[in-house]
């Protein structure tokens, strides 16, 4: 909402205060003020300046050379093209150096032989209009040297008021209110535009019939209020109306179509003219039928819906009520009688049509906000009063109509005084409570212990509706400068940190700090190609209905495509990295029920240079972290598994990952963890070299450690009594799990085993085709000090004797 | 059968030989090279200690006495010589060892928390040292609690200040993390004091100062009379303890249609006024929801956005990066630390 301060200045007494301290003034009390713009500015060079001599110009025909003076004593020659320049006039001059609000910068220049210093100025080069007939002439008595655009009523300062800011109050959304609240915060006297033409015009005009109005739809129109004029002309509005437009945003149309506007803009009541030649019968604010149709002013056929409130005479529709006139039946240069309508229309009613249509207009924002309908009368007589002074013949075509079928009862809410302390933490007194409200307008009655304030009636649609609304006039209007802060007292109890995020920061700390995992944030959002790159596609995802863009219609199954893009982010210029990511995956609900939200953490391990990673050396060394990870939460032997399995039973299995590498690990009965290296296929979809393995983690899983062994790992006593380890080779079919060749060597040990360990893993030369030989160091543990060699080497053909009952060769040889 | 003569004489030249040679050593890989080529098995003296169990038995006690007396000369000079040796290193340790300490070293790692992730732990720190609990809730919201139960009715210009990311099962995304007040509402008995951290969705184009995607924190504390003064000291006690001591707050009105009064607060930070987060005390309407009587109950409720303040914090210019991943801007965010 553009408020113009000059206009402002009209309605309140605002004298000794700058345009900052006005703005200061609202922001504190009222309501943000977000800009304030000095306009007019541009012009701040041109200066009154008088005519001095005028002569033809020696080397052209329709050129003149003139004197000016700017009142500095100082005579300046200038180059006049314009017909109507003559000596003695006062003019707007604008010297070398200054720019034009066209953005002309003037320079000294000779114009056919004759060097000019600047220019006298049409209206058009001062951005005031269109007029390029001749310079703009002003009253000779203007005295010299003064800005113009102070002399014309030009130069002004536009403060932008925040729309977000004022939702609540349909009441700000014009000048008067703005002003009523400064003449209340400042104690200034305002003096709210009346309408003494246009009332005695009414007075006079009250035994005519007036025009056939009426509400057919009363939840849609709450008050109709009509009036026939005749005798107009239309055409350009004079420039007093223009800057008024200009300096609130609006744009000058023509004569009528202002007046109706400038109106909106002083008293906030959207109005609408419809030319009245070609009015049949009844004009009615009725719901639209199944199937009508409007072309509205911006020329967009609009089918309407039942919903819609519309305004039709007994032919057609005329209008959308509230948001825009029809092109037909709207006012145009050839109008020489209107119907004004001004109206109430139903709040919720016009905001739906408004959004269903997107078609947002400066009246459809007022209307949506719950307007007055007190409001409409006034604001129909501040129309006629305009038309009067600014159209000469035209007089009332007769009665004021007015149907206003269910007036609301006037609103009242009573207020303790000490509610008003309470809630603000301040001492006020009773008084002020009083003094405060009343000068907002609210009607007050002292009760017992406060008051009974009857709410002004544009305050009452929505704004206020109990005490605490009246503690913060009160306290707004005051101020909040004063409330001393003051620390709550409050019974004692102990605050833990929720378990998701004791897991998660844990997990922070062990990613970022121990294992060099840079923490990103991606977004939730992702495309349906981003889910079928990742063989995603058939599983039901939560789609958007009004995406940003079509890259981000549906919420994230899976880290892996967001982290992935992350990774082509940086791959131009860095050769690898290490991201994660905390965020949730949203499955659908099944049959309407609330959609589940997985907590999951998105690890990425991205390598450029690691195409021929024959090892697998990056998949392990996700996996490596992995079991690190779950270490510091207290699981210490992680089961992994080959192939992937979904986190929670919601979650589809990970997909678009390395048939050959990819795991899983297992604690207990839960996967904790998915991993894998991304597969060829989904790596060339996103532009990708080199590799990249991706792992999601459950925090649920997490948690779960947590609970179960809090984080802590149990002691294990140190070995007092080393034993010599010993190797040893097994060869297996390739594709055998190390783990199992452990698993088989760690019942063997059974007690005894302190641990066993794989240190190498080689297949080619040597090894039969198809198997792999997978080296072991066993660890042997002896607590009592009685493990002596020849137990040792019991101990030792147990293991072998059991690897090869498992079917495998067996090569040893001793640490 | 040797003479035993030469064979003493020959040893006690070998030893001679030997300690003159540890003397002349220079460095322990002479030592070594010393200590074999004279003591080892194959080396003369060795030889002949091997040679003593062979030797008739009225000459294995002198040639055994010589030889072994020499060896442990031999061993005992090469201990002394060793020691001098080091000694003389270790007073040229400082030169011999030297390393230019600004050259770079194997690095680990190169993880950083994300800038966003650790204003939330300390928000986290801040407000459970004030006696708040954390809480946590769907991202995923119905109508019900995102606008509705906090006085924003269908049809309510309000529903404009938050722009909003519709789903097709009906819910959204939550446009604030408010909802989770009115869930507290509704479960926990007063006097409440909890706070809900966590991520919001806006429909709104991407710019420097716009994203769609952000944090939120947002308070609540439920108690008999509590007013704008509990509010103003909570909320001056949290930005003092995020920005340090010297930072200054001040209150104007604004509108939110969960608070009445609603407050805007600005904060003074490096000498210039900011906006910094909305506030206010609960609306009756919004207690009602919760089953509490606004006679009885009075809260004060707030919300700040957590981007804001790591972007305040690091002098961050273009929100847009907090999304990117990009590795050169997260590893500058050197508080990569437990905060």
């Amino acid at each position: 909402m553009r408020l113009s301060l000059r206009w402002l200045r009209e309605l309140v007494d605002l004298s000794g205060l700058s345009p900052q301290e006005v703005a200061d003034a609202i922001t504190f009390h009222v309501a943000e003020v977000e800009s304030v713009e000095a306009v007019g500015a541009a012009l701040e060079a041109v200066r009154t300046a008088r005519v001095l001599t005028c002569a033809p110009h020696p080397g052209a025909d329709r050129l003149r050379v003139t004197t000016v003076d700017r009142g500095d004593g100082v005579v300046r020659t200038v180059v006049c093209g314009a017909p109507n320049v003559a000596a003695g006039q006062v003019v707007c001059h604008a010297p070398v150096g200054a720019t034009l609000p066209n953005g002309m910068t003037l320079a000294l220049r000779p114009i056919r032989g004759v060097t000019s210093d600047g220019m006298l100025c049409a209206e058009d080069e001062m951005g005031l209009g269109s007029s390029h007939e001749g310079i703009l002439v002003l009253d000779p008595a203007t005295p010299l040297g003064l800005p113009v655009s102070e002399v014309l009523g030009l130069s002004d300062h536009v403060l932008e008021l925040g729309n977000t800011a004022i939702t609540h109050r349909p009441d700000l959304w014009g000048h008067v209110g703005v002003a009523r609240e400064l003449s209340a915060v400042l104690g200034r006297k305002a003096t709210f535009p009346a309408a003494p033409a246009a009332e005695a015009a009414l007075e006079a005009a009250r035994g005519l019939p007036a025009p056939s109005v009426a509400i057919d739809d009363a939840a849609g129109c709450r008050r109709y209020v009509g009036l026939a004029l005749e005798g107009l002309r239309n055409g350009p509005s004079p420039a007093s109306l223009r800057n008024r437009l200009e300096a609130a945003g609006v744009r000058s149309v023509d004569l009528l179509v202002d007046i109706t506007q400038v109106v909106m803009l002083e008293t906030g009541q959207p109005l609408h003219a419809f030319d009245r030649a070609g009015l049949e019968g009844t004009v009615r604010a009725r719901r639209a039928r199944p199937g009508e149709r409007l072309v509205t002013l911006d020329g967009v056929e609009r089918l309407l819906a039942a919903d819609d409130v519309v305004i039709a005479d007994d032919r057609r529709v005329l209008a959308l009520a509230g948001i825009m006139g029809g092109r037909d039946g709207s006012v145009s240069a050839s109008t020489t009688q209107v119907l004004l309508e001004s109206a109430c229309f139903d709040a919720g009613r016009i905001r739906r049509s408004s959004q269903r249509l997107a078609l947002r207009t400066d009246a459809s924002a007022r209307f949506e906000k719950s307007l007055d309908p007190h409001g409409c009368d006034a604001a129909a007589r501040r129309f006629v009063e305009l038309v009067l002074q600014h159209v000469p013949g035209a007089r009332l075509a007769g009665a004021l109509a007015d149907v206003f079928p269910a007036p609301p009862a006037p609103l009242e809410v009573d207020l303790a005084y000490d509610r008003v302390r309470r809630r603000l933490g301040t001492r006020i007194a009773d008084a002020e409570v009083r003094s405060r409200l009343q000068a907002l307008g609210f009607g007050i009655t002292e009760t017992r212990d406060g008051v009974k304030a009857r709410v002004p009636s544009w305050r009452a649609t929505r704004d206020i509706r109990g005490p605490e609304d009246l503690v913060e006039e009160v306290g707004r209007t005051r101020g909040y400068g004063d409330i001393q802060p003051v620390a709550p007292v409050g019974a004692m109890s102990p605050r833990r940190m929720p378990p998701s995020r004791r897991a998660e920061r844990k997990a922070a700390s062990v990613l970022s700090l121990e294992l060099g995992y840079a923490q990103a944030t991606c977004y939730s959002f992702y495309a349906r190609e981003d889910a079928e790159r990742v063989g995603l596609h058939g599983v039901p995802h939560l789609g958007l209905r009004n995406p940003l863009a079509a890259d981000q219609d549906r919420l994230v199954l899976s880290t892996l495509p967001n982290l992935l893009k992350a990774a082509g982010r940086n791959l131009p210029r860095e050769a690898g990295g290490r991201l994660w990511e905390s965020t949730r995956l949203v499955a659908p609900g099944a049959g309407g029920a609330a959609p589940a939200e997985v907590a999951v953490l998105g690890l990425l391990a991205f390598d450029r240079d690691a195409a021929a990673d024959a090892r697998g050396l990056l998949y392990l060394g996700v996996l490596e972290d992995l079991r690190t990870l779950l270490a510091r939460f207290g699981a210490r032997r992680p089961v992994v598994e080959e192939g992937p399995m979904a986190l929670d039973p919601r979650l589809p299995a990970p997909a678009g990952l390395h048939p050959g590498r990819c795991a899983r690990l297992r604690v207990g009965d839960v996967v904790i963890a998915t991993v894998g290296e991304v597969a060829p296929a989904v790596r060339r979809a996103y532009g990708l070299a080199g590799r990249q393995v991706h792992a999601e983690v459950a925090l649920a899983g997490l948690v779960a450690c947590l609970d179960a062994r809090g984080g802590e790992h149990e002691y294990r006593p140190v070995p007092r009594f080393p034993v010599a380890p010993f190797d040893v080779a097994v060869v297996v079919p390739r594709r055998t799990l190390a783990a199992s060749v452990l698993q088989v060597v760690e019942q063997a040990l059974g007690e005894q085993g302190q641990g066993a360990r794989v240190f190498d893993a080689y297949e080619g030369e040597g090894i039969p085709e198809g198997c792999r030989s997978i080296a072991i160091t066993v660890d042997l543990l002896d607590r009592e000090a009685t493990l002596g060699t020849a137990e040792a080497e019991a101990l030792r053909k147990r293991v072998l004797a059991a690897l090869e009952r498992a079917g495998w060769s067996v090569r040893t040889g001793k640490a | 059968m040797a003479d035993p003569v030469p064979v003493l004489d020959e040893i006690r030249r070998l030893c001679a030989e030997a300690l003159a040679a540890v003397e002349a050593a220079g460095d322990d890989d002479a030592l070594r090279a010393l200590e074999s080529g004279v003591l080892g098995p194959e080396a003369p003296l060795g030889r002949h200690l091997k040679s003593i169990p062979r030797l008739p038995p009225d000459q294995r006690g002198p040639v055994g006495r010589e030889a072994n007396e020499g060896k442990r000369a031999i061993q005992a000079a090469l201990a002394a010589r060793r020691a001098a040796l080091e000694q003389a290193r270790e007073a040229r340790l400082a030169d011999l060892e030297w390393v230019d300490p600004t050259l770079p070293g194997p690095v680990r790692g190169g993880g950083r928390m994300h800038p966003v992730m650790q204003v939330c732990r300390e928000l986290e720190d801040i407000f459970l040292g004030l006696g708040f609990d954390l809480l946590d809730g769907p991202w995923v919201e119905d109508e019900q609690h995102n606008f509705t139960a906090l006085n924003i009715p269908a049809d309510h210009p309000a529903r404009d200040m938050q722009d909003t990311f519709w789903l097709q099962d009906g819910r959204l995304l939550r446009t604030h993390t408010s909802p989770v007040q009115v869930r507290t509402l509704r479960t926990q008995p007063p006097p409440i004091r909890a706070v809900a951290l966590g991520r919001i969705f806006r429909h709104e184009e991407l710019d420097a100062t716009h994203e769609n995607t952000f944090h939120q924190v947002e308070g609540l504390l439920v108690d008999r009379d509590v007013s704008a003064a509990h509010l103003v000291w909570v909320l001056r006690t949290v930005l003092q303890e995020l920005f340090g001591r010297d930072v200054e707050v001040r209150l104007r009105p604004a509108y939110f249609p969960f608070v009445e009064p609603g407050f805007e607060m600005d904060m003074r930070f490096r000498g210039r006024w900011m906006e910094i987060l909305g506030c206010g005390l609960v609306h009756p309407g919004v207690l009602r929801a919760g089953g509490l009587d606004p006679d009885t109950w009075s809260g004060l409720a707030f919300g700040m956005g957590v981007d804001r303040i790591a972007m305040l914090r690091h002098g961050i210019e273009d929100i847009r990066h907090l999304m990117a991943g990009d590795l050169r801007f997260l590893r500058q965010m050197a508080r990569g630390t437990d905060a």
